[in-house]
């Protein structure tokens, strides 16, 4: 957590601006390259004695002993870590320690899937397989629960986010169905659609990596609609805007093309359709994050407002300060004071009359020979006398409250002179 | 033939199920948790702008069940010459004009077999935003908690609050 903190920035504009776009990246490579990797080497592990030949095409697909996870899928995750530290800036949230020990799960996972490919020992294959099935369950897990920010304070002493909530149960089917979805695509595309990777027809067990490929691509296509309607069904209504449904349909009608694609393919022994149907899943792939990412964004709509504005607020605070050194050498203006006077103030004030606020030929004399509290009143406005509502902040640079405290006491000065005579 | 039907039956339960991801939208949009309201009150204006406490309009939060809703009175102290122009006002002024009163659509629905005293939970020293979110932050209000007795429960457990049947279902 503490390291977190330390890397993490203080949100400014241009953060806040690509925060959506990079979390939207670093899932999308952390999440395929996670999903391919553990269904690739469970697959393995299951063909491993009926078909040795097709068990090492599949270890190969991602080939986790090349430490390729690292950058495609461990950097995204710690990227993701920092992205979320910034997106709940300022929230009481158990996230970031739930991503940190996920981090170190999913590093003891690839470390084993390393050494199962190096060694070829089958129980590193398996604890692999288990280990990276874990951390997608916690990762799927906090990605849920960073929806439901009123879950936070009751989940921020466990070590990890055990949870059997439907809508993590949902998630994470939604995932095993994209990972089973892409890796299929992905044994497609690597072994029959990438030129410099086709594999020969006449080499033993090509035939049944090409079945596995199809029957991968089309189970998952046909299962995951009724899984999209089941999430809907299930979603937390403040998580739920209606842009949500479209891109829900549109990603279900996305998928109708990769399941008739895989299927024709499957009957009629051709590989045509192997890119566009890889398009297709892609495509699928991105909307379901983008989906994630409404709902996220849905239900702390207010925790974004509120971040926005300590961006607004701190880049306003360095403003004021350029400009507190710029007024220190400027004199007040009283034709600036009576334009913010006329413009602002007389909303709710007069000399002589009681309005929203009091008369000011009440309340300004005291100031008169103060007139940096009077400043410092309309810098920072706060309730003085219970019968007036508390003044609003009217947000003013350093020389227009010089300006129109000025204004106010010779108005006040004068208009005392006038009484006298 | 086979595989024509084959692909027709594929292609009808994908439109089934879009059909009812649009009926589920449908449903969500009939329940919307964030309704339009007679006058479109923002609470980004009033209580971030302008800085006003929830106590200020909701007067009875450590008093009673109900927070209250604020009479037309407290709306005419600030409104009588501020902001006179703004259309929302001139509804504002109306109301108060015709002596009606402004028919607020209820955000925050709990069941009626549901006993909840916002008295008793303000007392225990809960904050506004713990239930309501940060009101500050919605120019039209919504329903930013699921209000739901788990969610109820997990907060009693939590602060070691009465959990029994009867202090919750009278």
């Amino acid at each position: 957590m503490g390291l977190v903190n330390q890397l993490t920035l203080t949100p400014n504009t241009q953060i806040v601006q690509l925060m959506d776009p990079l979390v939207f990246l670093m899932l999308a490579f952390h999440l395929f390259f996670l999903g391919v990797t553990t269904v690739s080497i469970g697959l393995s592990l299951m063909t491993r004695k009926p078909a040795p030949a097709v068990s090492q095409r599949f270890l190969e697909l991602m080939a986790p002993g090349r430490f390729l996870w690292l950058v495609f899928s461990l950097l995204p995750l710690a990227m993701l870590t920092v992205l979320y530290g910034l997106y709940l800036h300022g929230t009481e949230n158990p996230i970031l320690p739930f991503l940190e020990r996920i981090f170190v799960l999913t590093l003891l996972g690839y470390l084993a899937a390393a050494f199962h490919q190096r060694t070829g020992k089958r129980f590193l294959g398996a604890l692999a397989t288990l280990i990276l099935l874990g951390s997608a369950f916690h990762f799927m897990a906090t990605m849920t629960l960073i929806s439901v920010p009123e879950q936070w304070q009751f989940r921020a002493q466990r070590f990890l986010p055990f949870t059997f909530s439907i809508q993590v149960v949902v998630h994470f089917a939604q995932y095993l169905l994209f990972s089973l979805l892409l890796t299929g695509v992905s044994i497609l595309v690597r072994y029959f659609g990438w030129p410099e990777g086709r594999l020969d027809p006449t080499q033993p067990g090509t035939s049944g990596i090409k079945t596995w490929g199809l029957a991968l691509t089309l189970a998952p296509a046909l299962l995951h609609p009724v899984v999209f309607l089941w999430d809907f069904g299930t979603a937390h209504h403040f998580a739920v805007s209606w842009k949500v449904f479209i891109v829900g349909m549109v990603a279900v009608a996305f998928l109708l093309p990769v399941a008739i694609m895989s299927l024709s393919m499957l009957l009629s022994n051709h590989l045509r359709f192997i890119i566009p149907a890889a398009m297709c899943s892609l495509l699928v792939f991105g909307l379901f994050l983008n989906l994630e990412q409404r709902f996220q964004n849905t239900a702390n709509a207010e925790q974004r407002t509120v971040m926005a504005r300590t961006v607004d607020s701190e880049n306003t605070a360095w403003t004021n300060a350029r400009e507190a050194e710029y007024a220190k050498s400027a004199k007040p203006d009283p034709a600036l004071g009576k334009k913010i006077f006329a413009e602002r103030c007389s909303a709710c004030h007069k000399f002589d009359t009681k309005l929203v606020g009091p008369p000011y030929n009440d309340v300004i004399p005291k100031y008169v020979d103060k007139p940096d509290d009077l400043m410092e009143f309309i810098r920072k406005p706060r309730k003085i006398n219970p019968d007036y509502p508390p003044m609003p902040n009217q947000g003013l640079t350093e020389l227009e409250v010089q300006s129109v405290a000025t204004y106010l006491i010779s108005q006040v000065q004068d208009n005392g002179k006038e009484g006298g005579q | 033939m086979k595989r024509t039907l084959a692909y027709s039956v594929i292609a009808g339960y994908f439109a089934l199920v879009i059909l009812g991801i649009y009926v589920v939208g449908h449903y969500w949009e009939c329940n919307d948790q964030a309704p339009e309201q007679p006058i479109a009150y923002s609470h980004v204006r009033h209580v971030y702008q302008n800085g006003l406490a929830c106590t200020h309009c909701h007067k009875f939060t450590d008093k009673s069940i109900h927070a209250g809703v604020p009479n037309l009175d407290v709306c005419a102290k600030c409104h009588a010459g501020m902001a006179s122009d703004n259309p929302e006002i001139k509804k504002l002024q109306a109301y108060i004009e015709e002596g009606r009163p402004v028919v607020w659509n209820k955000v925050h629905v709990l069941p009626w077999h549901a006993h909840f005293s916002h008295k008793r939970h303000i007392k225990a020293g809960k904050q506004c935003e713990e239930c309501h979110s940060d009101v500050s932050a919605m120019p039209r209000i919504r329903r930013a908690r699921s209000f739901e007795m788990g969610w109820c429960l997990s907060c009693h457990r939590k602060n070691n609050a009465p959990q029994e049947c009867w202090t919750c279902h009278k």
